[in-house]
């Protein structure tokens, strides 16, 4: 058995290969058990671990896709009614190589929630494919494309980007996110260890939040870590020998 | 008490390494930089003998001989280099290239100290940095952190730079004094020592003995990275991908990994590998991604050598070899890569680029598992399910996979 699997296996032997785009002619995959878990997510600039669950991992055909915040994840600082933690970030199905669905966003600008009293969350349409990572856990979620609805700043004298609807607030700007690229996303397993979530962010259940005073003790002892490490290489040289 | 000798036995552990692939390793040939270096160290320069020793030690640059290492650090040593007597000492004591012998290492860390001393009371301050990296870091002798720092200050009071960045780290390291600590690291900093700068953002991106500040602190690194320092190029570039104290800009995020690569800096060139790889920052380029790994693994970056493994055990952008991938996956399993621990393992298990030998692969598995390793988790618990390797068992089967799911990074088999 082993030597039949041998020749996909990159991370796991007895796992059954990560599914193929359909582009390539690969069978849609059968059993999605190993998608289930926690995954690392780059978004919004930021960093952050989700749990994922899909129904019925081992039929084939669609399911139900889920991505949750580890609790005390998912934090949208600003906004007229933030801070607020979001406890879903997608949602959606999944089927034939691509996921659709729903997407919780943060809000970025504060000039924009200043102007158009926006809310610290909003939600976007999300699709997506996935492909063969090459980092340990199988796949990873990319083309990412959830900005369907962008706005500019109305120029009143060109009338360049006017909302299609009139503004409830305020007809100087509409809802923009200075930099939140679509670009900027990218989804796979979580890899304890070599994945760093951005601070603030949990990155495990057996891992609860730091308290503030043990965050800046702990950045601080990495701040020694690496200084250290240079300051033995810098004394190894004056001892004549090479760098480590 | 720690000893800086472990790379030699790296090196050691490396080149037996490469008889398993049965793949000619070639003699090294002295090159012209190293000619000048046997030149000065024939015509009696001790700090050449010194460097020399260094690399026959080592096998850099010339075939390993510690024999021959030995007799260039004695020459040296009498010659009344410290640097040499605390390496001639070092020989004694641990028996490398000659009988060991605790009463000379003793007598030559003695001399080397005293010598140390003495340039110290002339003002030397490389001598004083030395005399408190030698206490810091209990380098033939016992460590005492309050020794070393008084040589540290006396360093710092006379205007050296590096001591001042030392002290400031060693102030961090004992958690006492932030604001001492990044006043130190500051007058480094202003002193122009990159070390220091890139300490000093660190220290204002923490909070650490000032107020956060992360314009500040991107700032410095600005500062050292314009002074050519890798170390502060690749933070930058970690800064624009996380969007620190900046607009989050995965181009430029690139653009200054890949500047640290150039410029030496090993994890950089993984990170700038990652990204290639991946395509973010970039259009994907995989042979390119490789070549980062490459040279990142030679750097001796554990995270470099477990990607390299990977691009060679799947082919991407390298040629694919399993030997050469399962040689990668161990020197990064050496260096605590638990993912590359249970990549080996699945080696083991498939006879991929190493004989088939489940137990050894049950094993590495439970390595890398107990080390946090997910991927691990989910291996054995499947294992136990199956019955490859170890005895059908689903009970462990199940806790593994539980273990797997929680993602338990403590995890450890019962």
């Amino acid at each position: 058995m082993i030597a039949v699997l041998a020749a996909t296996a990159t991370t796991s032997v007895f796992a059954p290969p990560p599914p193929k785009k359909p582009s390539q002619g690969g069978k849609p995959k059968a059993d999605y058990s190993d998608w289930n878990g926690k995954w690392f997510v780059t978004c919004q600039a930021e960093n952050f671990v989700v749990e994922v669950k899909v129904s019925n991992p081992k039929t084939s055909g669609g399911h139900t896709f889920d991505a949750l915040f580890l609790p005390g994840g998912g934090k949208c600082e600003i906004g007229a009614d933030g801070p607020q933690f979001r406890t879903t970030f997608l949602t959606g199905v999944m089927s034939n190589g691509s996921v659709s669905g729903t997407i919780y966003l943060c809000t970025k600008s504060q000039e924009l929630v200043d102007k158009n009293q926006l809310g610290a969350i909003f939600t976007r349409h999300f699709d997506a494919s996935y492909e063969e990572g090459w980092v340990p856990g199988g796949g990873s979620i990319v083309n990412a494309a959830y900005k369907n609805e962008h706005y500019k700043r109305y120029d009143a004298d060109t009338q360049d980007s006017a909302p299609k609807e009139p503004s409830p607030t305020s007809d100087a700007y509409d809802r923009d996110e200075p930099g939140d690229e679509d670009s900027g996303f990218e989804m796979h397993r979580f890899q304890p260890g070599v994945d760093k979530v951005t601070p603030d962010e949990p990155d495990s259940q057996t891992n609860p939040p730091q308290s503030g005073a043990s965050k800046i003790k702990q950045k601080a002892e990495d701040i020694t870590h690496d200084g250290v490490h240079e300051w033995m290489n810098s004394f190894r040289e004056w001892l004549g020998g090479p760098r480590i | 008490m720690i000893w800086f000798w472990r790379t030699s036995v790296i090196v050691a552990s490396v080149a037996a390494l490469a008889f398993v692939t049965a793949k000619p390793v070639p003699t090294p040939k002295p090159v012209p930089a190293l000619q000048k270096l046997q030149k000065a160290a024939q015509a009696g320069d001790a700090t050449a003998m010194n460097q020399l020793a260094w690399r026959y030690s080592s096998g850099a640059g010339f075939p390993e001989d510690s024999r021959k290492a030995f007799e260039l650090f004695r020459k040296a040593a009498e010659a009344g280099n410290p640097p040499a007597m605390l390496n001639l000492a070092m020989r004694y004591r641990t028996g490398d290239g000659v009988p060991k012998n605790e009463e000379r290492a003793n007598e030559w860390v003695q001399k080397a100290v005293t010598s140390l001393e003495a340039s110290a009371g002339h003002g030397d301050t490389t001598a004083m940095f030395a005399l408190g990296s030698i206490y810091q870091f209990g380098v033939g002798v016992a460590i005492d952190q309050m020794r070393s720092r008084q040589w540290l200050e006396k360093g710092s009071n006379a205007g050296d730079a590096r001591a001042m960045t030392v002290l400031a780290l060693s102030l961090v390291q004992s958690d006492k004094d932030p604001q001492q600590s990044f006043g130190w690291a500051s007058r480094a900093a202003n002193a122009g020592e990159p070390g220091a700068m890139r300490l000093v953002a660190e220290l204002l991106a923490a909070g650490h003995g000032v107020v956060r500040d992360q314009k500040q602190a991107l700032a410095w690194l600005q500062k050292a990275a314009d002074k050519g320092d890798a170390a502060a190029m690749r933070l930058l570039g970690e800064r624009y991908d996380r969007g620190e104290g900046v607009a989050a800009n995965k181009a430029e995020a690139l653009k200054w990994l890949q500047k640290s690569a150039a410029a030496g800096d090993a994890a950089a060139m993984t990170e700038a590998g990652m990204q290639l790889a991946i395509g973010i920052g970039g259009a994907k380029d995989e042979p390119e991604a490789a070549r980062y790994f490459l040279g990142a693994a030679y750097e001796g970056d554990a995270r470099g050598m477990f990607h390299l493994a990977v691009a060679l055990a799947n082919g991407r952008g390298i040629a694919k070899d399993d030997e050469l991938a399962a040689i990668w996956y161990q020197r990064a399993s050496d260096r605590g890569e638990a993912a590359a621990t249970n990549n080996l393992a699945l080696l083991y298990m498939n006879g991929r680029g190493v004989e088939r030998n489940a137990a050894e692969g049950i094993a590495r598995f439970q390595k890398a598992a107990a080390l946090g390793n997910v991927e691990a988790m989910h291996n054995l618990s499947q294992a136990y399910q199956k019955g490859i390797g170890v005895a059908v068992d689903l009970r462990k089967a199940d806790e593994w996979e539980q273990r797997a799911r929680a993602g338990t990074e403590t995890a450890r088999p019962h």
